[in-house]
């Protein structure tokens, strides 16, 4: 079963690969509940986690609109395919 | 010369373009520029503005939202008009896109000079000496349907008629981003397959200038091969099947998504990426875009990221007064042409009015503004008309 720490761990993923370091390490720190190290690996998930994914798409969302959330979704779909046994915010939920 | 601008959000096409010309017209127009939403009949609109304006030509396009001073609109229609006895109009309009672009471009830009009072138009060469800022005295403003024919062909039409040098701005027209019908507007006409040149020489100085604050992304990749303006292969496959592995497979065929993720060219000593949005997908799955795409040059996707196009957007205006010599404040009228990619980004109508507070921020509070956000910005480039996508192009009056 997927966890949340996956979804974030490939949304990270993506997001450094695609727009790059600085910026995804910019978007995670305004993030409560989320530590990441330099390499992008996710060291601390606290609090819940379904809200530490929300404060995520809300950031990614406010930077950069509908474009950033359907990178999101995409990477995603292609780990995890489209039927995730797990609640999902409905902004990411739309776009599998 | 003074601007005024009428703007209403009535129902009804031809009561809301009665509205907005009556709040807009003066007993000295001479030139209504005319954005309206597709929502509208926009014949029935476009002929009430005319009908309220009278001998004063009616230009402008359909578009996908609406820039009044007091910011954007969804769904509305917006009347800026040029008032004054020393204000000199020309306009023209080419038809046929479809069949020649080219001489679409040429016959509406050739018909505006031909109808302005003055003899001749001087370009603003690349000029060295003090004063050339001082010679600037009229500009361009284009609109053209993106539906129909080949908006870089319209551009190098205008560009042979014109020469370089001139301040020449406009938009290749917008629906409510479905693609589906564009319009220009000529007198009391609402025209598809046709392009509109207004050619203006307001007895102030006039600049122009344009930002767009995409950044570059970590995807990179070569034009392996294109032709013109179509990218047919890069990373090996086409560009819709790259777009698909990025995306999702819907994304990379919604014209829409895809006016928000342009990808851009770097050029040495400019300040931005030049972007290339895809406005055309062939049954090859090759991407149709704006302008020409050299075949082997580096692309790079590009991201759009909310405080970046803001800032950007800030930038366009400074850019477009400093142009011009202006100092803050010394600025009348801004004309002002933003992209439906922008406003899709934005995805609410408080960000994309916070674009336009930032350009007016940049040219005075006391400047009036008007415009429209739609497919395609014309701005100069190099002294050259040029679609430049993705943009804010800012066209200035100053006050003297």
């Amino acid at each position: 079963m997927v966890e949340y720490r996956d979804l974030l761990q490939v949304i990270i993923n993506k997001e450094r690969q695609t727009t790059g370091e600085d910026w995804t390490a910019n978007v995670v720190d305004e993030i409560d509940g989320l530590e990441v190290d330099a390499d992008g690996q996710i060291t601390d998930l606290s609090g819940d986690p379904l809200s530490v994914l929300e404060q995520m798409l809300d950031r990614i969302e406010k930077l950069t609109g509908p474009v950033g959330l359907s990178l999101v979704g995409r990477a995603i779909t292609q780990e995890f395919g489209r039927d995730l046994d797990i609640d999902l915010p409905g902004k990411l939920q739309d776009r599998l | 010369m003074h601007t005024t601008v009428g703007h209403s959000q009535a129902d009804d096409a031809e009561a809301a373009g009665r509205d907005a010309a009556e709040k807009a017209k003066t007993d000295d127009s001479r030139i209504a520029y005319v954005f309206a939403s597709t929502r509208y009949d926009l014949d029935a609109l476009v002929a009430a503005v005319d009908d309220v304006f009278g001998d004063v030509p009616v230009v402008g396009c359909s578009s996908t939202a609406e820039i009044t001073p007091e910011g954007a609109f969804e769904g509305s229609v917006v009347v800026g008009a040029l008032n004054g006895g020393d204000v000199d109009v020309g306009v023209g309009i080419g038809r046929d896109l479809e069949r020649d672009s080219y001489a679409a471009g040429r016959n509406a830009i050739h018909d505006a000079v031909e109808d302005l009072d003055a003899d001749e138009v001087a370009p603003f060469r690349k000029r060295r000496d003090e004063d050339w800022r001082m010679r600037q005295e009229a500009f361009v403003t284009l609109f053209s349907d993106p539906l129909h024919g080949t908006g870089v062909e319209v551009l190098e039409g205008v560009n042979q008629f014109l020469g370089p040098g001139f301040s020449t701005t406009g938009q290749f027209a917008g629906d409510d981003l479905s693609f589906e019908r564009t319009f220009v507007f000529h007198r009391g006409e609402a025209v598809e397959d046709a392009v509109v040149a207004a050619v203006v020489r307001p007895s102030r100085r006039v600049s122009s200038g344009h930002r767009h604050g995409f950044s570059p992304t970590e995807e990179t990749g070569v034009a392996e091969e294109a032709e013109g303006n179509v990218l047919k292969q890069v990373r090996g496959t086409t560009p819709r099947d790259e777009y698909a592995t990025i995306y999702g497979e819907d994304k990379a065929e919604d014209p829409g998504f895809l006016l928000m993720t342009p990808f851009g060219l770097s050029r040495k000593r400019a300040e931005e990426h030049e972007l290339r949005v895809t406005i055309d997908i062939t049954d090859e799955g090759h991407y149709v875009c704006g302008a020409n795409v050299p075949q082997g040059e580096s692309l790079t996707l590009m991201m759009g990221e909310k405080p970046k196009l803001l800032e950007a957007a800030g930038k366009a205006g400074v850019a477009a007064r400093e142009a011009g010599g202006f100092a803050e404040g010394e600025i009348d009228t801004g004309i002002l042409f933003s992209c439906a990619g922008r406003y899709g980004i934005y995805d609410d109508i408080d960000t994309s009015s916070q674009e336009v507070r930032n350009v007016r921020e940049a040219l005075g509070d006391d400047a009036t503004v008007f415009g429209c956000f739609a497919y395609g910005q014309i701005a100069p480039t190099g002294g050259w008309a040029a679609f430049n996508e993705e943009t804010m192009a800012v066209q200035v009056i100053g006050k003297e």
